[in-house]
């Protein structure tokens, strides 16, 4: 009897062969990726523009955990890492901008 | 807020905080733990700024029996 993930690694390239762990990570990757969709919707219907500028910062946050652990997947972590750090920064500053933005009286 | 506040920062910090156990002690550990530490400083920065600019905007949190909270604590009933 062997796993679904012993037939996966029987089959695709060496390059994105995995082990448990990475299996595992491979999970909480798709399980973030759903996150981001009710994050989303928060987004879109979201009652005024605050809601919004903290969806849009939540799900920033989300995508940079999903970066890192998709270095581990494509064994490129040192590459993937530094786009981490690019990409907490950017988030950081994009919603200190916005927030700074709407930061007047009756922006609803 | 809390979306922002607690589950984003603390989520994100120990879930790099492993990652970072998992790569072991190298320069890549180190910039995750870079990340990690980034994230513990601005998130928090991040969430007040947006609370300071929704009550400047005299935008009020919800709550269950209808009272209005102002900024500082203050509550005026409606």
């Amino acid at each position: 009897m062997i796993s679904s993930l012993e037939r996966w690694n029987r089959r695709c390239p060496k390059s994105i062969r995995r082990n448990d762990v990475e299996d595992f990570f491979l999970t909480i990757s798709l399980m973030l990726g759903f996150l981001v969709l009710l994050c989303l919707y928060r987004v879109a219907r979201g009652p005024g523009i605050f809601n919004r500028i903290i969806g849009v910062n939540v799900i920033g946050t989300k995508t940079l955990v999903i970066l890192a652990l998709m270095g581990f997947l494509y064994k490129r972590i040192d590459m993937f890492v530094d786009i981490c750090l690019v990409y907490a920064l950017l988030n950081f500053i994009s919603t200190l901008a916005a927030a700074k933005y709407f930061q007047r009286k009756g922006a609803k | 807020m809390h979306a922002t506040g607690k589950s984003d920062t603390l989520g994100a910090l120990l879930s790099l905080i492993g990652l970072a156990l998992y790569v072991g002690f190298s320069l890549v550990s180190i910039k995750i733990l870079m990340i990690a530490v980034f994230i513990f400083i601005a998130s928090p920065t991040a969430t007040h700024a947006i609370l300071r600019a929704a009550f400047d905007a005299e935008v009020t949190p919800w709550t269950k029996d209808g009272r209005v909270i102002r900024e500082g604590g203050g509550e005026k009933s409606e």
